[in-house]
């Protein structure tokens, strides 16, 4: 399911791209839909892997990778409902590029894509909603970057504040999401698992340190214009990061998170 | 007046949060605890000399971090109140206490790390099954049983530990499962089930009443002498028939080959076994609550901000 979902999302893409060359003023009614089957397929893959392991399916990095996935072409389809937003065909261009490109390299083999059951610490309903809720956080932190990356290369103030009004929303939506995700329902798991909220652990400082980037970024655009690229700068930074800390640590910096 | 005006600022905030963001960058980057060799042989000598001045090998203890964040909690703080103060000052359709909500979990949370950080007590203990062990000399806590339950494949499936815990004389409870992610709370202190070990359990009795069993690095008093089950002999496989016992009796220290059938200090070996032992962890944390109060209240200041927006943008357009 997984590969039919690349597929479509490649199908999907390249007509994007075509319509995009194209500069068609009218709206774009075909491409959207395959991404939603798409995100369909990957939810119906994350379904089948759960009932095999007999548990909810976010505890490998194939599982989280094809989870972030699946919501990030879904919020690539809500997004491109959305066609009053300025620039939606290339935010949601960039979404589904996004999408790919993890499903690139949930096939790859720093992803093995075994079944395997939850070792112990990780068996916990506190894990799921860490897990969950800081993807979802995350998917809206991809749109607000998808959107900051369209912001430094426009040059037109008026598109700029259109732009600006996504990132801050996409922000605003992410914000309590990934708080609640990776810093609260983590901390609360850790401390079941390991009998301490917090361990200075590499996963939790590069999470706290996504999460002091996007504080940085809401506190900012209250004393800066917004059309000031110093707030799209951040948020660039801040899904970088928070990419970092999703792949970059697990495999450059052990520690208790190693088995994600 | 200037110095209390700055202390309001969001712009000093601003600045904070760049500070505490770069060094946390540092702490995420930099292997921590590491000795000054260490870091002259992995970095270029300017750079080395200024990580170990700036105690950046140990970037979330060091006076730099500490005097960030501290400064940070003190101006969120004067941020909240004025904030707070001026709220109040709105008509009650205009407030918005959810950050407030948030900025006061926040100071919550950091309190109670302090109160952790401070206070916090651990004490990791084996036990094998029948053992006992005395948490905070109240309660008694005694191994029943301990399973370890494996997948298919052979991969650890959960530890459980089945034990009674009694507290001067009464018993608190009978026969209660300690799992990963399911600690079992006693008063102030919190038991948790953080792994399990295969150790060499030697079981020692008179043949009359006394019956001990030692385990592998655990010393024990036996009639004034402390006597330590050191090791087995190398190739002894998971049933020995020997094992190292080392003995001190006053200043006097022995080391005994002891094989099964044989005696120490009145009381004979009767076997050795490798076998499971439950690894358990008592806490006792001050922060926990404080921690958790933090944590609610985040987490209404998240709700209760987005849900604000919201309403606001519907009456908006």
């Amino acid at each position: 399911m997984a590969t039919a979902a690349f597929i479509l999302l490649l199908i999907s893409a390249g007509g994007q791209i075509f319509i995009l060359l194209l500069r068609r003023q009218r709206a774009d009614a075909v491409s959207h839909w395959p991404v939603a089957a798409a995100a369909l397929l990957l939810l119906g893959e994350l379904i089948r892997r759960s009932v095999a392991i007999d548990f909810v399916a976010v505890t490998g990095i194939f599982e989280s990778l094809l989870f972030f996935a699946a919501f990030l072409a879904a919020a690539g389809f809500a997004y491109h409902l959305q066609r009053r937003l300025p620039f939606y065909r290339l935010l949601f261009f960039g979404l589904t590029v996004l999408t790919i490109a993890l499903l690139a390299v949930a096939s790859s083999p720093i992803a093995p894509a075994d079944l395997k059951p939850p070792v112990p610490a990780l068996q916990s309903s506190w894990l799921v909603l860490h897990v969950a809720f800081a993807f979802l956080g995350e998917v809206f932190f991809a749109a607000a970057f998808v959107a900051s990356l369209i912001f430094v290369l426009t040059k037109s103030e008026e598109r700029r504040r259109g732009l600006d009004r996504i990132i801050y929303t996409s922000v605003g939506i992410g914000y309590p999401l990934y708080t609640l995700g990776a810093l609260i329902f983590g901390a609360i798991w850790a401390e079941q698992a390991w009998g301490r909220y917090w361990s200075w652990d590499p996963k939790e400082t590069w999470a706290l340190i996504t999460w002091l980037v996007f504080t940085l970024y809401l506190h900012l655009r209250l004393v800066c214009r917004n059309t000031s690229t110093a707030g799209p700068i951040i948020v660039i930074l801040g899904f970088l990061i928070a990419l970092f800390t999703f792949l970059g640590v697990n495999y450059l910096l052990p520690g208790l998170h190693s088995y994600t | 007046m200037k110095l209390l005006r700055l202390l309001f600022s969001l712009r000093l905030a601003i600045v904070l949060l760049i500070l505490i963001t770069l060094l946390s960058v540092a702490g995420g980057v930099l292997p921590q605890g590491g000795s000054a060799e260490m870091y002259s042989r992995l970095l270029p000598a300017p750079v080395a000399g200024a990580v170990l001045l700036l105690g950046l090998d140990h970037a979330f203890s060091s006076p730099l971090f500490f005097a960030a964040a501290g400064l940070f909690l003190i101006n969120l703080g004067a941020c909240t109140v004025r904030r707070f103060t001026a709220q109040q000052k709105l008509r009650r359709a205009k407030r918005s206490v959810g950050p407030d909500l948030l900025h006061i979990g926040i100071l919550v949370l950091a309190a109670g790390g302090v109160l952790t950080s401070v206070g916090r007590e651990e004490q990791d203990f084996l036990l094998t099954s029948g053992e006992e062990h005395l948490i905070g000399g109240e309660y008694r806590i005694e191994l029943s049983d301990f399973e370890y339950q494996r997948y298919e494949d052979g991969a650890p499936k959960d530890w459980i530990s089945t034990v009674s815990v009694h507290r001067g004389g009464e018993l608190l409870h009978e026969r209660v499962e300690i799992e990963v992610n399911a600690p079992l709370r006693l008063g102030s202190y919190t038991l948790y089930q953080v792994r399990h070990a295969m150790r060499p359990v030697a079981r020692f009795s008179d043949g009359e009443f006394r019956e001990l069993r030692l385990i592998v690095g655990h010393p024990t008093e036996i009639d004034g002498a402390t006597v330590q089950f050191a090791a087995v002999p190398e190739g002894a496989g998971s049933d020995p028939e020997e094992g190292i016992f080392m003995i001190r009796e006053g200043m006097k220290r022995t080391a005994r080959r002891l094989a099964v059938g044989e005696s120490l200090l009145g009381l004979k070996l009767r076997s050795i076994r490798t076998v499971h032992i439950s690894g358990l962890q008592a806490v006792r944390d001050p922060g926990y609550t404080v921690v958790l109060v933090g944590f609610i209240l985040a987490s209404l200041g998240l709700a209760v901000t987005y849900v604000g927006k919201i309403v606001r943008i519907r009456e908006e357009n």
